[in-house]
C-alpha cells in the first residue's frame, strides 16, 4: 500500500500510517470459525451429516442426491432439473406443492438447485419443525407420486425457466456457447437446464426411472445444520429414513472428455448480445484436485476487486471492457478455468483477446509478488468466515465437501491447503494448463446489421 | 416399515393401516393421489424469538448510529445510509444519484481510486456504494482485525471524496456500455417503464441509472455539489455490525465522523394517490423477446402508513411466497411462468405496490388477465381462515431467519429507524402484523387497491399479441424499445432527433 497523503497536516499522517499498516503484506489474524460435524451412514447407505449450532433458533436440512445434468442419457438434456422440480409434485402422505406451501406457512424457506454434479434440496424452518422436515424428505425420497397432468404442466415452467434464464437476457446464452465449443464429448458440454425438445420429448416414465435408479438412499446426503439434539434428530432419521429400501449399483459411466490437443475457435453473432464478449476456456482437474488450489489463487489475483490484474489492465488502464475475470468453474470431473472480458461497444474482439493473453502471458512468466500472494490468501480465508455466516451457508459447505470434493475433511482442511500454495505453484499450474493447445476461444458479438430472416442459432459454432 | 411416530399417535387405527398399505405400495411409484394421507408429524415447543438487542446514540452533528453485536464471527461491517437517493436530484440531472455514489470510491483527498481498491482487496473485505429511491448507500465489511481500516476507509470516502476528472471519464464510459446491456435487458425496460409511467415528473418515476443523453449532461461540479448538499451527518444513519462492543463502536463512529457537518433536512414531495379513471398500458416493442416482461400495479402506501401491516398481509397472500396466489394461478395452476411476485415499496412518501412475472409470448395476454383477476378476487371475496393464517405467518416465522446474522438485525434496524420508528415498532411488528383480520384486507383491497384501473406494461414481441391484447383489455400504447427516452414523458425519442449513439 503506497498511499500518500497529499495533504499535510496530522490528519493527513494519520490516514498514511493507517493505510501503511493496513497493507504492508500482514495476513489476516482471524481464524474462520471449525465445523464439527457428525457423520454416520445408515444400513441402506444414507448418508448422514450433522453440525450442531445453537445461537438462532432454526434448523436447515438438506438432501444432496448425487445426479446431476452429466448423468443425463443423449437426448434427455434438462432432465434432472426436470426431476428436482418434480420433487414437489407430491408423495404418498404430500399432496403437490403441499411441501411448499407447507414450509411457507410455518415462516420457512425452501429450494432445491440442479447443477452438472448433483441435485440439492434445502429447507431452513423453525427448529422446533425438525422433526416433520425429516418426514417430509423421506415421503419424496420413498414414494414420489406425480400425476401426468402435474408433469407436463411443471415442464412448461421448467421451459419458462429455460426462457427466463437462457433465452432472454443479454449474455443469457454464453455460457451455453462457451461450454458446448469446450467439451466435445463430456455431457458438461450441455447447461443443466437443457434444450427445449429434449425437454418436450422426457415422458413419465423417464420419471419412474430416474427415481429408481438415483433417487435412493444410497446416493444421498442428508445434512441437518444448526438448532438441534444430535441424539434426537439420529433417531428421527432412522425412523423416517432407515426403512427405505437400499437402491442398485448407481451408474457412473459418463464419457470422459479427450485431451484437448488444439486450439478451437468459434464465433457467436446475434441480436441481443449488446457489447462484443470474449472468452478463453482452459480445460483443468477436477474439484477438490491438488492444482485446483493454486489456480484459485490464481484467479483471485486475477480478478478479484478493483485491484485485480484484469480489472486494472482491461477495465482500468486500457479500458477497452466494461469487466473481465478469469476464474475456474470447480466440478466433480475435470473442469474449466475460463477469462471472460465484457468488451466496451466498438472495440474488436482480437484486442480483448490479446489482452487477456497477455495477462495468462504474465501469470506464466514471472512469479506473483509475494503482496498478491498475501492478498490471495487473506480474500481465501475473509471468504471462509463470510460465507459461512448462516447454518446455510455452513451446511452448503459440508454438502459440496463430501459429496463433490468427495472428502468430508476438506470442509475444514482446505484453508491450509490454500495456505500451502507458492508463487512457484502459481507459476507452475499457469504453465501447465494455460497452453494454447489446451484453450477454446469464443466470440460473442452483437448483429451490427438489422435481423436476419434466419434464426441467430443457425450461426452458432461457425468456426472463424 | 414403522409408521411417522407422532402421527400414529394422533391417528385413528383405520387410517394407519391405510397409510401402512400406502408405504408399502410407494415403491411401485404411482400411488393413488386420492388415497388418505398420514398426518406429518407435529412440531415441539417453539423456543421464544425476540428482537436482538440493539444500542442506539446520536452524535451532536445528528448522525444516528446504532450498534449490533455479535462475536460468534470475526468480522464487522458498517453500513451508511443518507438521504443521497434519486428522489433528491436536482431537476434534470437524471442519474446523478448513483453516479455520485458509485464516484465516491473512485479517489479521496488522499486516496487514487486504485489505492482505495487495493486497500479492500488486500484484507479480502468489501466496499460498496450505491443509490436507490430515497438513500445513498455505503458499506465496508472486513474480518475484525481489520477495524481501523473499516473505519478509516469508510470515512474517507463519505467524506472526503474527490472526484477527479479522469474517474468521472472512466466512469462515464463504462456506464454508457452498462445502459448498452440495460436497453436490452427487458425486465429494467420494464421496471423502469412503469415507474416512469406510474409517477409520471414526480422524483419516485425518475430513471435511477439515467440516460446516456442525461449522463453526458453531468459534470464533477454537480457531484461535488450534490455530494456537499446532501452527504451530511443529520440525514444519516449508521449500523455498526458484529464483532465489536457498543462503547468501542460509538467511540469509534464519532471519531470518524465527528467532523461532519450537520446539513440541511430535505424532504420528497408529496405523491398523489387519487385512482386513476382508466387503465394505463405500455408496450414496449422488443421483437426478439423469448419472453414478455410484465408488470402491473398502481401508487400504494408510504411507510409510516396506518395500513403498513395490511399491505404486508395482503403482499403475502398475493405475491410474497411460491405459495401466494400469483404464483399458484399462474405457474402451478398453469404452466405459464417460472414465477410471479408483487411488493410494496414503501418508501417516505406513497410508494408502489408492483406484481411481476414474465412468461412466453404467445401467453402474454393470458398472463395479464388471470393476474388482474387475481387481484380483483381479493376485493370481492373474504380470505379463508387458514390462507390468512399461513400469510401472516410467513411473515412472522421467518423472524428467527431474518436475526440469524447481525447484517440482517442491523437491515431491518435501518428501515425502521429511516421511516422514524425505533425499538418499539420492531419489538412489537409481529404482534401488529398478526392482529390483521379478513375484514382489515377486503377493506384495504376494496378501498386502496385499484386492479381496475392498474399501470399495465408489457415488454415482448408486441406484433405477437397486439391484436389479443386489445380484444381482452382495450387500447394501449406502443413505444417499440429502440426508441425508448426515460427522460421525455411520453418515453419516445422525438422522431426529428436521430439521438446518435455516443461513440
Amino acid at each position: 500500500m503506497n498511499a500518500t497523503a497529499k495533504h499535510a497536516g496530522l490528519a493527513g499522517a494519520l490516514l498514511a500510517l493507517l493505510a501503511a499498516d493496513a497493507g504492508a503484506g500482514n495476513a489476516l489474524q482471524v481464524t474462520p470459525p471449525k465445523l464439527e460435524v457428525g457423520e454416520r451412514t445408515l444400513a441402506n447407505g444414507l448418508r448422514v451429516l450433522l453440525y450442531e449450532d445453537h445461537s438462532v433458533p432454526i434448523v436447515n436440512v438438506q438432501v444432496w442426491y448425487h445426479v446431476g445434468s452429466k448423468n443425463e442419457r443423449p437426448g434427455r438434456s434438462g432432465f434432472a432439473h426436470l426431476f428436482e422440480h418434480l420433487m414437489f409434485k407430491g408423495s404418498a402422505n404430500v399432496a403437490s406443492e403441499e411441501h411448499k406451501s407447507f414450509i411457507s406457512s410455518i415462516g420457512g424457506r425452501f429450494n432445491a438447485a440442479t447443477d452438472f454434479d448433483r441435485t440439492q434440496y434445502w429447507e431452513t424452518v423453525p427448529s422446533n419443525y425438525l422433526e416433520r422436515i425429516l418426514w417430509m424428505e423421506a415421503d419424496r425420497l420413498r414414494s414420489l407420486d406425480v400425476s401426468e397432468a402435474n408433469f407436463r404442466s411443471e415442464r412448461e415452467v421448467v421451459k419458462e425457466e429455460r426462457r427466463q434464464r437462457v433465452e432472454n437476457p443479454p449474455f443469457g446464452r454464453l455460457m451455453e456457447v462457451v461450454l458446448a465449443n469446450t467439451y466435445t464429448t463430456h455431457p458438461y458440454r450441455i447447461l443443466p437446464v437443457g434444450s427445449m425438445a429434449d425437454l418436450d420429448a422426457a415422458t413419465l416414465d423417464d420419471v419412474r426411472a430416474f427415481h429408481a435408479t438415483y433417487y435412493v438412499p444410497n446416493n444421498a446426503t442428508l445434512v441437518i445444520a444448526g438448532d438441534f439434539e444430535p441424539g434426537q434428530a439420529t433417531r428421527w432419521v432412522e425412523e423416517y429414513f432407515g426403512s427405505i429400501p437400499k437402491g442398485g449399483e448407481i451408474p457412473r459411466d459418463v464419457p470422459a472428455e479427450p485431451a484437448q490437443n488444439g486450439e478451437r475457435r468459434a464465433r457467436d453473432v446475434r441480436a441481443g448480445t449488446p457489447l462484443p464478449a470474449v472468452v478463453l476456456t482452459y480445460h483443468v482437474p477436477r474439484a477438490g484436485a491438488a492444482d485446483l488450489y493454486a489456480l484459485e489463487v490464481a484467479s483471485n489475483i486475477l480478478s478479484s476487486g478493483e485491484s485485480s490484474r484484469l480489472y486494472r489492465r482491461l477495465v482500468y488502464e486500457k479500458q477497452i471492457a466494461v469487466s473481465a475475470a478469469g476464474e475456474a468453474i470447480e466440478l466433480e470431473h475435470p473442469g474449466v478455468f475460463f477469462f471472460v472480458g465484457i468488451l466496451q461497444s466498438g472495440q474488436k474482439p482480437e484486442v480483448g483477446e490479446q489482452e487477456l493473453v497477455a495477462e495468462i502471458g504474465r501469470l506464466q512468466a514471472e512469479p506473483v509478488t509475494a503482496d498478491e500472494l498475501t492478498l490471495a490468501k487473506n480474500q481465501i480465508l475473509a471468504g471462509l468466515v463470510f460465507g459461512r455466516q448462516t447454518v446455510q451457508q455452513r451446511a452448503d459447505a459440508i454438502g459440496n465437501a463430501a459429496v463433490i470434493l468427495g472428502d468430508l475433511s476438506l470442509v475444514n482442511r482446505a484453508l491450509a491447503e490454500y495456505q500451502k500454495v507458492s508463487a512457484a505453484d502459481v507459476l507452475r499450474v499457469a504453465k501447465v494448463y494455460f497452453r494454447p493447445e489446451n484453450r477454446t476461444v469464443v466470440y460473442m458479438l452483437p448483429e451490427e446489421k438489422p435481423p436476419a430472416e434466419k434464426p441467430a442459432e443457425k450461426q452458432n459454432g461457425s468456426l472463424r | 416399515m414403522s409408521a411417522p411416530r407422532s402421527a400414529a399417535t394422533s391417528r385413528s387405527p383405520r387410517r394407519a393401516v391405510a397409510a401402512a398399505l400406502l408405504l408399502a405400495a410407494a415403491g411401485q411409484v404411482h400411488a393413488d393421489s386420492n388415497a388418505a394421507k398420514v398426518a406429518g408429524p407435529q412440531p415441539g415447543p417453539a423456543r421464544e424469538v425476540r428482537f436482538p438487542a440493539f444500542e442506539e446514540q446520536t452524535l451532536p452533528n445528528g448522525l444516528r448510529v446504532v450498534v449490533v453485536q455479535q462475536h460468534e464471527q470475526p468480522l464487522v461491517s458498517l453500513q451508511l445510509l443518507v438521504k443521497a437517493g434519486k428522489s433528491f436530484e436536482p431537476a434534470g440531472k437524471q442519474g446523478l444519484a448513483k453516479a455520485t455514489a458509485a464516484l465516491l470510491t473512485q479517489g479521496t483527498a488522499t486516496r487514487a481510486a486504485q489505492q482505495v481498491a487495493a486497500a479492500i482487496d488486500f484484507v479480502g473485505g468489501t466496499l460498496s456504494t450505491g443509490a436507490s429511491v430515497e438513500a445513498g448507500f455505503a458499506s465496508i465489511a472486513t474480518t475484525s482485525d481489520q477495524l481501523d481500516l473499516a473505519f478509516e476507509l469508510l470515512a474517507d470516502v463519505i467524506l472526503h471524496p474527490s472526484f477527479p476528472q479522469d474517474e468521472i471519464d472512466r466512469w462515464r464510459k463504462q456506464t454508457l456500455d452498462g445502459l448498452r446491456i440495460k436497453s436490452k435487458t427487458a425486465g429494467y425496460l420494464a421496471n423502469t417503464a412503469f415507474l416512469r409511467t406510474l409517477f409520471g415528473e414526480h422524483p419516485y418515476g425518475r430513471p435511477a441509472d439515467g440516460t446516456a443523453e442525461s449522463l453526458a449532461a453531468l459534470s464533477r461540479e454537480d457531484f461535488v455539489a450534490f455530494h456537499r448538499e446532501r452527504y451530511v451527518a443529520g440525514q444519516a444513519l449508521i449500523a455498526v455490525v458484529g464483532d465489536v462492543t457498543p462503547a468501542d463502536a460509538f467511540a469509534r463512529v464519532r471519531r470518524a465522523f465527528a467532523g461532519w457537518a450537520q446539513g440541511t433536512p430535505v424532504e420528497v414531495p408529496a405523491v398523489s394517490t387519487a385512482a386513476s379513471s382508466a387503465r394505463r398500458i405500455l408496450v414496449i416493442d422488443k421483437p426478439d423477446a423469448a419472453q414478455t416482461e410484465i408488470r402491473l400495479g398502481q401508487t400504494a402506501i408510504a411507510f409510516r402508513d396506518p395500513d403498513l401491516y395490511v399491505a404486508e398481509v395482503y403482499n403475502s397472500l398475493v405475491g410474497k411466497s411460491s405459495s401466494a396466489r400469483l404464483n399458484e394461478e399462474l405457474r402451478v395452476r398453469r404452466g405459464l411462468t417460472y414465477g410471479a411476485s408483487s411488493s410494496f415499496t414503501e418508501p417516505s412518501q406513497p410508494g408502489w405496490f408492483v406484481a411481476s412475472t414474465s412468461t412466453k409470448t404467445a401467453s402474454t395476454v393470458t398472463a395479464v388477465t388471470v393476474a388482474l383477476d387475481v387481484l380483483g378476487g381479493l376485493s370481492t371475496e373474504a380470505v379463508p381462515a387458514a390462507e390468512l393464517a399461513s400469510a401472516k405467518t410467513f411473515i412472522t416465522g421467518a423472524l428467527p431467519l431474518e436475526i440469524e446474522t447481525a447484517a440482517g438485525t442491523a437491515g431491518k434496524v435501518l428501515e425502521a429507524m429511516r421511516a422514524g420508528y425505533g425499538r418499539d415498532f420492531l419489538e412489537h411488528y409481529n404482534e401488529h402484523l398478526s392482529g390483521v383480520t379478513a375484514v382489515d384486507l377486503q377493506r384495504f383491497a376494496r378501498e386502496r387497491m385499484h386492479p381496475d384501473t392498474m399501470t399495465v406494461v408489457l415488454v415482448g414481441n408486441a406484433a405477437a399479441f397486439a391484436q389479443e391484447l386489445r380484444e381482452k383489455l382495450g387500447a394501449f400504447e406502443t413505444v417499440p424499445a429502440a426508441k425508448l427516452d426515460f427522460l421525455r414523458s411520453d418515453l419516445r425519442t422525438a422522431e426529428t432527433d436521430p439521438a446518435p449513439p455516443p461513440h
